[in-house]
């Protein structure tokens, strides 16, 4: 097989080729290649367990799938109780560990609560949540606010430290600059796409 | 559970709306389980389209695994569009499967596009077993073997919804277990009238991946919103918040 290697941040990974957080599990390694990646990135996982929203949560359009799952997960505790075990048993590439958060202080404490445990790679962060401290709007929106919380962050771990950004912005590259400049080592392009579809016989959101 | 690209082994049209879809893969039939489904896609289906289709098994017969189908939107009419022959992604089975009882008294319910999973059912339980099955439909087009069959149009059977006569059958045969499948106000109903006797449905839903992975197909339950592709299809009606759906 040919060299394909190349890095990321501080890692080497074997493959150039990464799975996009939450749409891929290791139910998927049934059908292809661990090796084809380069690393596995798990689903967004939160300090709490999150319930998600309620049905429906998918909507396929000719421009693509919506999706409004609400990053339904078990929560921090559960995931380094069981799922990362599971993980570590399971992978043969190397692990990068998917969180978010609805306060600055939430992210810290997940990423606290991960630096306690070996094999894990790096960290993607994901920003496009509400910021329950400003009114909801999303973490990855405002370059101040990125740059603060990539900085906190960043001074918590010697881990490779992805920050994945939101296209619903008007300009990225500001946020980009912001991410970099808080001590991110490498960034993610892109968290999903706004959209919309409408039943136009009842005139409401498909989701 | 592997993903393959197969030729359509049959493809007959049932009904005016109906095919039957038969693939033939030995490993995959014997690997099979009633309640379980495929997730299948069309290989000649638009780009514009990128998710496959949940389709339960309807029939298991040595090496042929095979699906009743109804064509209702685009998906479903490249299927019916297939001749033998032509490839089909297809990837399974998945899911759980329906708990196999003995020497009980079984009622089965189907409604709508519900039939498949149930004749599997029916096909898999053991003679020790006195089996009640009930079918039900919009029309006579969409009724398919069993004892008593109900439609909306009184077009075939008894006229009326299939959960029409239950209460009655419920209070004569005394069942030990109920099996359903059907549109979601169907399964609310029933699950109301046999309750408190063990019942098991099947639950359809919107799906994306099939394997668990997304949580797009999530119904909400006792212990939160659970997967109907992994964590079902097959429910304990009493676990799931029927006033949430």
């Amino acid at each position: 097989m040919n060299d394909i290697s190349t890095c990321l941040g501080k890692i080497t990974l074997k493959s150039p080729i990464l799975n996009a957080s939450g749409t891929f599990g290791t139910e998927y390694f049934n059908f292809l290649e661990q090796e084809v990646q380069g690393a596995y990135v798990t689903k967004t996982i939160t300090l709490k367990p999150k319930e998600g929203n309620p049905s429906p949560r998918l909507y396929e359009t000719e421009a693509g799938l919506l999706n409004a799952i609400g990053l339904q997960n078990p929560g921090l505790k559960s995931f380094l109780n069981e799922d990362l075990f599971e993980l570590r048993d399971c992978l043969r590439i190397p692990l990068i560990v998917s969180f978010s958060g609805a306060t600055e202080d939430e992210f810290i404490r997940v990423m606290e609560g991960l630096e306690l445990h070996s094999g894990i790679y790096g960290y993607e962060i994901n920003i496009s949540c509400p910021n329950v401290e400003r009114e909801g709007i999303a973490f990855g929106t405002d370059p101040d606010v990125v740059f603060k919380l990539v900085e906190k962050l960043a001074k918590l771990t010697e881990r490779e430290l992805i920050v994945k950004l939101s296209p619903n912005v008007t300009d990225i590259a500001l946020i980009a600059q912001a991410a970099e400049a808080g001590g991110a080592t490498s960034i993610s392009l892109i968290n999903t796409l706004y959209g919309m579809a409408i039943d136009w016989e009842t005139g409401k959101s498909r989701l | 559970m592997q993903y393959k690209i197969l030729p359509v082994e049959k493809i007959e049209k049932i009904r005016t709306n109906y095919i039957q879809l038969t693939i033939k893969e030995e490993e995959w039939a014997s690997q099979c389980s009633p309640g379980n489904f495929f997730q299948i896609k069309a290989v000649i289906d638009s780009q514009n389209r990128r998710l496959f289709k949940p389709i339960s098994i309807y029939k298991v017969e040595e090496n042929y695994i095979s699906f009743l189908i109804k064509v209702i939107g685009e998906g479903t009419r490249a299927l019916a569009s297939l001749k033998s022959g032509d490839k089909l992604k297809i990837y399974g089975p998945l899911g759980n499967s329906f708990p196999l009882v003995q020497d009980s008294n079984i009622l089965l319910v189907s409604g709508g596009t519900g039939y498949p999973p149930l004749a599997y059912l029916k096909s898999k339980l053991d003679s020790s077993n006195n089996i009640l099955f009930l079918d039900g439909g919009a029309s006579k087009d969409d009724i398919f073997p069993c004892d008593y069959a109900y439609t909306i149009d009184g077009s075939f059977g008894i006229q009326g919804m299939v959960t029409k006569d239950i209460a009655e059958f419920v209070k004569k045969k005394s069942f030990d277990c109920v099996y359903s499948c059907g549109p979601i106000s169907m399964l609310k109903t029933l699950a109301q009238i046999v309750n408190p006797i063990p019942h098991y449905v099947s639950m359809e839903a919107y799906m994306a991946c099939g394997l668990g992975v997304c949580y797009g197909c999530v119904i909400p339950t006792k212990e939160g919103y659970k997967r109907v592709c992994y964590d079902g299809p097959i429910f304990e009606a009493e676990t799931i918040l029927w006033a949430e759906l």
